[in-house]
């Protein structure tokens, strides 16, 4: 009798979670180049901290050139906006919530961004780019980190998918009183 | 005095894994009865604030309470695939086990000076608490403790005597049997509902502290964690003690493993005899802790649920039908068996036999739940006026029921009521609800309203009944259409 609210689809899956992540890729990266700039007085940081993933610790210095450091930081920051925004709308499609309320939308965005910084920061850094963890003092990690992850970039996704609505074919509040309840017809006639 | 690793911490620290790996999976087959959470009890629909399915019930026509279930995969539920009350019996046998672990864990730590390890004894335990979250924070490790530091102690200190209790508690609140002896309790924590909600959030903390506490363990060093909480090596192991450590850590996963694949399998593969298998380790408590307090059930009319779900679809029995056509004035419910006067009373003459009206919560074992008002003739009635034989034991009571919704061909829906339960006070035999005649998804022209039993004894649809000596020679022998078909229990206690 019941109809499917979503539909669950690889193609929908990637598409939109690679569309809410570059959008929240976008914001967020704009809100850590502001926050770096008021931390530090040094915009490119962000731009070199994410170059020297690919290139390693020439990038935090004079060796990789300003546009080659913002170019290549971009291109990996967007990748990984793009592929963790997939991982999760793949993981709201899993569970059955690409319907779900908007505010817990937002709040899966928010611990699912924080767990992403989790394993950015405190997993990836120091067991593969060790050189950047003296460069991630407190103020850092709590801004760059927690709270623009958390705020800014999860938020945003569970926003994106709150406002598109990938893969849902049917209204969250679609129902009523079950027809025949108040009726006193058996509700079901013989077909 | 140095706190280490002590057998019993090992051991329990291993029996707690396994129970709460049990009771995560079989919780989640649970949830799929009805994958809706709500804070209110009415449970109104489209009132829940998360659901765990991508149905949604179609507005033209009828659907009941079977069509909002969402089977889960075996992966994550057990037994998955929709056995709620496997998944009730694994539950509840998961539950005794870890709360017996958990209470051999405080014993130990309060019948010996291992109780400092976990309970703070200072309020100082916040600032250090904080200041080690700022060392992870800086990658570097806190100062060691005695066993643990400041930030571990209090989080393992709360997971103790905080969230576990609250999940025991929440768990207890959401029971209807808890709500029909001690109608208080859940209503600390909002009512039935609110406490359901409660539990799964209870339950997300727990994976998140697993899934920290375990990347802590790797963080601290994977080798000497192991070495510590399987070993009870506390100093620097040696290379063979590391190796022990692990072989051992990988056979205890193993074997965790393995018993969650065979629960699973051998409940899928026969769920007839891992019922007969649960049944006789669960029954059998319940039975002891419920039956010497007394489940008596009353609420206000205004709290009567406005929008009242049914669950399951009228029968398609040409006699009910024709009967229905002619709002069942035809209709003789007929009590026979081991009785001394067997009887047939019309529905007119029924009414006539003394009414009794009550305003009550039904408690659908999928996890849902309404108030309403029924109004109908106790059992105790009909009993004595059938005046039973020696021999009657059981209430066999044959309905219109021809299941025509469910696949496959199980006979007409049917129950067996033991004949203390229908002498219950509020065990009747309902015609009416919330003040009119009940109406056909309700269950006309009779139902069973047993208030204090779970929402699958009250058979809807009644046909007749009969006074029986066994009910292991009806059906598939287990008491009830839904106790044969769907391995739910022959008692329902609440």
């Amino acid at each position: 009798m019941a109809v499917q609210v979503e539909r669950r689809d690889v193609v929908t899956v990637v598409v939109h979670g690679s569309l809410a992540g570059l959008v929240a890729g976008l914001i967020l990266g704009t809100a850590t180049v502001v926050g770096s700039l008021v931390l530090s007085g040094d915009a490119s940081l962000p731009f070199r901290f994410a170059a020297a993933f690919v290139v390693g610790p020439a990038a935090l210095g004079d060796q990789l050139s300003m546009a080659a450091a913002v170019l290549l930081g971009a291109a990996i920051h967007f990748s990984l906006a793009a592929l963790f925004g997939i991982v999760f709308v793949g993981l709201l499609a899993l569970t059955y919530q690409l319907s779900a309320r908007w505010w817990l939308l937002v709040v899966y965005g928010a611990i699912f961004a924080f767990g992403v910084w989790e394993v950015d920061f405190m997993a990836a850094v120091p067991a593969l780019f060790p050189f950047l963890v003296d460069r991630l003092d407190l103020p850092t990690q709590l801004w760059a980190g927690i709270l623009s992850y958390a705020l800014v970039y999860g938020p945003i996704l569970g926003a994106y998918v709150a406002i598109v609505r990938p893969g849902v074919i049917g209204d969250w509040h679609a129902v009523g009183p079950p027809a025949g309840v108040f009726t006193g017809t058996t509700g079901n006639e013989r077909d | 005095m140095e706190l280490g690793f002590p057998l019993a911490v090992r051991l329990t620290h291993f029996f707690n894994i396994l129970f709460l790996s049990l009771l995560i999976r079989s919780g989640i087959e649970i949830l799929g009865a009805h994958p809706m959470l709500y804070w209110r009890d009415d449970c109104r629909p489209g009132s829940e604030w998360v659901r765990f399915t991508r149905k949604r019930m179609p507005s033209g026509g009828l659907w009941t309470a079977e069509d909002e279930k969402q089977p889960y995969s075996p992966l994550v539920a057990l037994p998955g695939r929709d056995h709620l009350g496997l998944g009730r019996y694994w539950h509840f046998l998961a539950l005794g086990g870890w709360i017996v672990t958990g209470l051999l864990y405080v014993v130990l730590l309060f019948t010996s000076a291992e109780w400092q390890r976990l309970v703070p004894t200072s309020w100082d335990i916040f600032p250090r608490a904080a200041s080690a979250a700022l060392d992870y924070l800086q990658f570097h490790l806190p100062p060691e403790g005695n066993p643990y530091n400041a930030l571990q102690q209090l989080t393992y200190f709360a997971v103790v005597f905080v969230l576990s209790p609250l999940q025991i508690a929440t768990g207890l609140a959401m029971s209807p049997a808890v709500a029909g002896r001690f109608p208080w309790f859940p209503a600390l924590f909002g009512g039935r509902q609110a406490a359901r909600s409660l539990h799964f959030i209870g339950l997300l903390a727990f994976v998140v502290f697993t899934v920290h506490h375990t990347a802590l363990v790797v963080a601290h060093g994977l080798t000497a964690g192991l070495a510590a909480i399987v070993l009870g090596v506390t100093s620097d192991p040696t290379p063979t003690e590391t190796a022990l450590a692990v072989a051992l850590t990988i056979l205890g996963l193993a074997a965790i493993v393995a018993i969650h694949i065979w629960a699973t399998h051998d409940s899928l593969a026969d769920p007839r005899r891992m019922q007969d298998r649960l049944q006789r380790v669960v029954d059998p408590p319940q039975r002891l802790l419920l039956q010497p307090l007394v489940s008596r059930q009353a609420y206000s009319p205004r709290a009567i649920t406005e929008i009242p779900r049914p669950n399951g679809r009228p029968p398609h029995d040409s006699t009910w039908q024709q009967l229905a056509e002619n709002d069942f004035r035809g209709f003789v419910f007929e009590v026979s068996g081991l009785v001394e006067e067997p009887f047939g009373v019309s529905l007119d003459e029924l009414r006539g036999l003394g009414a009794v009206t009550q305003v009550t919560k039904h408690n659908c074992i999928q996890g849902w739940s309404q108030v309403a008002s029924w109004t109908g003739v106790p059992l105790g009635t009909l009993l004595d006026r059938a005046r039973p034989l020696p021999g009657a034991r059981y209430l066999l009571f044959r309905t219109f029921d021809d299941k025509w919704e469910h696949a496959g061909d199980h006979g007409y829906f049917y129950e067996t009521v033991d004949l203390a339960l229908a002498r219950h006070p509020q065990s009747i035999l309902a015609w009416g609800m919330n003040g009119a005649p009940l109406s056909a998804p309700f269950g006309a022209p009779l139902r069973l309203r047993l208030e204090s039993q779970l929402g699958y004894k009250m058979v809807k649809w009644v046909r007749s009944a009969e006074l029986i000596a066994d009910y292991r020679t009806i059906g598939e022998g287990k008491g009830g259409w839904r106790a044969d078909v769907l391995h739910y229990s022959q008692i329902a206690p609440i």
